[in-house]
């Protein structure tokens, strides 16, 4: 067995989120710090039928609707962007830039790996940055939210 | 935060009370105020620091929560005529500071009899993050 356990902190271990603009011609990615929690959707829709010689519905899957959700903890340069970088960059946009500008955005999620190494797998594609919902409360005076990247096509694995 | 409850203690109407800059125990760990009666000692701080958010990369917020006991008896058969007064004076210790950024302030009171006298506890919690 090689399980996959990303340790917190340890670069090259630990499970990153990097987003690119498609448009923006330069290799400028954003790394998004402080997630909470990543869930890769990757749900098949089903198309089921009946027929007069069986006694079970028959069942074929077809497209699935891809997405990724998180949950993080908010930065101001990665939210906001870092007003250095070059325009059009998602640096420069940051998250709510992005999520803003309806820009499509290059993904790559690196699960993180199962030993000191970088053999870890990395889910790419493309999408756009939907669901944002920043919220604080009294309890836990720390700004959160939850994004999801709605994919456009489908994950390469690698 | 001991320096400003002290302060704030002392600007109480303390009748025949006193307080003291002392903690509550002598060097033989016995308490001071089971010898001197109708006195307040505040221990010294205590803190606590617990995860709030942890995250997928190396940081993670904690909640650090100072905490504070006072302590002082009387006589349990004869109590002073502001015992209450004083105590629910102590509760309202929880909102000092109020620009140091405390999400979470909480004061309780606790007592118990120890030969003829009573002992009160006031403890006072103070949660920031970091």
């Amino acid at each position: 067995m090689a399980y996959i356990y990303p340790a917190p902190g340890v670069s090259g271990v630990q499970a990153t989120l990097a987003l690119e603009i498609l448009a923006d011609g330069t290799n400028d990615s954003l790394n998004i710090p402080a997630m909470q929690d990543v869930t890769v959707n990757a749900a098949n829709d089903v198309f089921t039928w009946t027929q007069l010689d069986a006694t079970a519905k028959q069942q074929i899957a077809t497209t699935s609707t891809n997405s990724i959700a998180m949950n993080i903890v908010l930065d101001g340069d990665s939210f906001f962007g870092d007003g250095v970088s070059a325009a059009g960059t998602a640096s420069l946009a940051g998250i709510f830039g992005m999520s803003n500008n309806k820009n499509k955005v290059e993904f790559s999620l690196y699960l993180g790996d199962n030993d000191d190494g970088t053999n870890g797998k990395t889910i790419s594609g493309q999408g756009y940055i939907t669901g944002l919902a920043p919220t604080v409360s009294a309890d836990a005076p720390v700004w959160v939210s939850p994004i999801t990247i709605t994919v456009d096509g489908e994950y390469t694995v690698a | 935060m001991r320096t400003e409850v002290l302060t704030y203690m002392r600007g109480l109407a303390l009748g025949t009370f006193n307080v003291s800059d002392e903690i509550p125990r002598n060097e033989s760990a016995e308490p001071l105020y089971m010898k001197n009666p109708k006195t307040m000692y505040v221990d010294v701080a205590q803190f606590e620091d617990n995860p709030l958010i942890n995250t997928l990369g190396g940081l993670s917020i904690h909640a650090k929560t100072t905490s504070l006991s006072v302590y002082f008896s009387v006589d349990a058969k004869n109590l002073p005529n502001n015992y209450d007064a004083l105590v629910s004076s102590l509760l309202d210790a929880r909102d000092l500071n109020t620009t140091e950024g405390f999400n979470d302030r909480s004061a309780e009171v606790s007592t118990s009899i120890e030969a003829d006298m009573l002992v009160t506890e006031v403890t006072l919690s103070y949660t920031k993050l970091r």
